[in-house]
This record gives C-alpha cells, structure tokens and sequence, in this order.
C-alpha cells in the first residue's frame, strides 16, 4: 500500500540527499588533490635543514633532563634524525648525550629529551643534529 | 509490512542514512588494517606529492567502475554511478579523519601537506571499502539481472580481476616485508612463487566459474580459460603491483633484478585480489 501512495517524493529525497552527499565527496576529494598538489609545488627542493632548539630543563631523581625540539625548514623530510647535546665549559666538553628522531617532516618538528646526569643550565650547551637518512 | 517488502517502502531520507551507514561500515572494515600501518602513516609526509595526486585520480574512475559492476544500489545512469563513486571518496575522507585523529595521528601542529597527506592515501582503500561493503550488507534479492549481464562480460571481468588485485595488493604494499621477501627470495624461489600465484589464480578462476567458461569444449575450454582469464589475470595482477610499487616510492633507485623480484612478491597477493574480487563484489 505504502508502495504506491508517496514513491516519487521519497525517491526525491533520497536523490537530493545523494546529490548532496556526492557534492561534499567531491568536495573533500578536490580539497584533498588541491593542498597535497599545493605542497608538492610549493616545496623546495632543498635537503633537510634541522636546527635543534631546547625547551626546557627539568630534575629528576638522579640527573635531569632537557627538552628539545628539532624543526625542518628544508624541503625535504629526514629519517633517523640523530641529535647531539654537549655540555661545554671553557670549551672543554662535560658531557654529551644523543637520541634518535625516527622522522621529522618538512615544514615540521619533531620533540624529544636528553638525559644528563648534571644540571644544563650551567654550562653553555651546544645542541646540533649530526645526521639523518632520507626515507 | 514494512519489513517483508523491504528498502523500497522506507522514506526516502532513511533509506539515504542506510546507504551511508553501510558506507561508513564498509570503509572502516575494509581499511582499518592500513589505517593501523605505521608505514602509511609515514607515507602522508614521506611520498612523493605527484604520485599521490595521480593515485587519488586513479581512484576515480576505479570506484565509478565498481559502481558500475555493483555499487549503492541498481544505478541507472552513468550520473549516478559518478554519484556514488563520489560519495565514497567523501565517505572514504571522513573516515580516514576519524580515525587517524582518534589514533593520535593528526594533530593541529602538523603542516596542512601533512594532515592531508595522511588523509589522501587511507582515503583510497577507505572509500573503496565504502563502495563494496554496501553493495555486500545489501540483501541478496536487490541484485539484479541487469548487474549480473554487465558482469558477464569479458571486460568486466577483467576490471574486477584489476579493482580486487589494486585492493589486496595495496593492503600488503605499503609494509617493509614486501622488500625483504624480495631480497631474500633467490631465483628459484620467484620462479616457484609465479607459479604459485597463477595456480591459485586458476584454482579460484575454475572454482568460481567465470564467464563463457563452462560453454566451451572440455579440451580447448581449458587452454582458454587459461589463456582469458587466468594468464590475462596474472598480467593484470603484476601490471597493478608495479603500478602500486611505483605509487609507493619503491621502484626508484632499486636494480631491474630486485624490482623484478618486488613484482612477483606483490604480483602473489594481486593474484590472489584478482581471484577473489568476483566474490567479493
């Protein structure tokens, strides 16, 4: 019964809704093609350029740890980003610790720590990444 | 009633949030194995920007064909077909966002090339999913005669053997395995598995019955079975998996030897998406 009282306007609902949905899809899908083609014609074709900054130093039973952040203003993104840390005074080196950044993205930053047993905050610290490996 | 005479009777409106429902479903089922990929998630800032611009594109037309073959609903027109394939992609982005944002995988401080980037290549096996799972939640009876004519033919079938190689293949892809197998694996072991892989495809061919097969003379249907489906199948299978090694970054600086060998590994699991995809869909 209900099959034949009110087809045409149901079905034309269901169209608009599609029309609809379809029209977002396409949308979205024209957005997404849109910043991926962006960012491949906006990015340098320059390699990787870390620079590692610290951001805090906090205690910790038996030593301490600082915070850093590398960032990636090259054009390029870096695997196995290994980052250096060494406590300085006069010249002379205290201390050194590394880590390993698995990825830092271009345009990106990637944060992590460095453990010393001794307080950095009074030695001049020198903060470098050593290498990395393109992905 | 209303539940004996089915989708037909439902308002309009309800019967569209079905369809969606289904979408969503089928995209989270069928891609939550790569969305759960760390390699994928690298991929959204490590592959190359053209490469992923010409796979979302080739996503296109492919989800447009697999409407064609089965889709929402009996699509009567060629607009509609283009419909559906659009709301999967939309289905398809939506859901990679979700999901990707919920596994902590796309934060505010990520460059837009980065968050879209991640979003772009799970749309592709997310929308795909949304394609196919509604058309298999839907009940057997709403296949229609016409749906099984456009199967039958030799194109279609070989599109389908295409879409289900490009779906499995892409969901092994992505992993580093494929490249250690590749290394490890001698000559003797990438002849025997090229066997494998059309032997299985065969197996799947024979067993499930495709078109025009069963119609021919016993002796010289077997050759052509052979030749039509299974060898022209396992050509699909190896063009797809160059074509997804390639979309993936794989086949630069690599030897012709090794690719050769990464195209067998991957042309295994493309066989078997080639086989099966006619059961699927």
């Amino acid at each position: 019964v209900a099959r034949d009282r009110e087809p045409k306007e149901d079905s034309a609902t269901k169209r608009r809704l599609e029309a609809i949905a379809a029209t977002i899809g396409a949308a979205l899908t024209l957005l997404t093609l849109g910043v991926i083609v962006w960012d491949g014609v906006t990015a340098p074709e320059s390699p990787p350029y870390i620079t590692v900054e610290a951001r805090g130093v906090h205690q910790q039973a038996g030593g301490f740890v600082l915070e850093v952040v590398a960032i990636n203003r090259g054009g390029r993104t870096a695997a196995q980003v290994e980052v250096q840390g060494i406590l300085r005074r006069d010249g002379e080196a205290i201390a050194e610790s590394t880590t390993t950044f698995d990825h830092v993205p271009r345009g990106s930053q990637a944060r992590g720590g460095l453990f010393f047993a001794r307080d950095p905050r009074e030695f001049e610290l020198e903060l470098r990444a050593l290498g990395y490996s393109d992905p | 009633m209303a539940e004996t005479s089915g989708r037909a009777e439902r308002p309009g409106s309800l019967d569209f949030l079905t369809g969606i429902g289904r979408a969503f479903g089928g995209a989270v089922i069928f891609a939550f194995p790569l969305l759960m990929t760390m390699e994928m998630w690298h991929f959204g800032f490590t592959m190359s920007r053209a490469h992923l611009a010409i796979f979302i594109c080739v996503t296109l037309p492919l989800l447009f064909g697999l409407s064609y073959y089965s889709g929402f609903e009996k699509t009567e027109s060629v607009g509609e077909d283009a419909e559906d394939a659009f709301v999967a992609l939309g289905v398809g982005f939506v859901a990679s966002a979700l999901m990707l944002t919920l596994f902590g995988m796309i934060t505010w401080d990520m460059t837009p090339g980065e968050i879209f980037g991640k979003i772009g290549v799970q749309m592709v096996p997310a929308s795909i999913g949304a394609i196919v799972a509604s058309k298999q939640f839907h009940s057997r009876d709403a296949e229609s005669d016409d749906d099984e004519e456009r199967r039958r033919s030799y194109l279609g079938e070989l599109f389908l053997m295409g879409a289900g190689a490009l779906f499995v293949a892409f969901n092994v892809a992505p992993t580093d395995e494929m490249l250690v197998i590749a290394f490890k694996m001698t000559t003797a072991h990438a002849l025997a598995l090229v066997a494998v892989s059309i032997l299985a495809l065969h197996g799947f061919v024979y067993t499930v019955g495709f078109a025009g097969q069963e119609e021919r003379p016993d002796y010289a249907g077997f050759w052509l079975t052979f030749l039509h489906f299974t060898i022209a199948g396992y050509g699909i299978a190896l063009i797809v998996s160059l074509y997804v090694l390639w979309t993936f970054g794989r086949t630069a600086d690599i030897g012709e030897a090794e690719l050769v060998s990464m195209v067998v590994v991957l042309g295994f699991p493309a066989s078997l998406g080639a086989a099966t995809a006619r059961l699927i869909v």
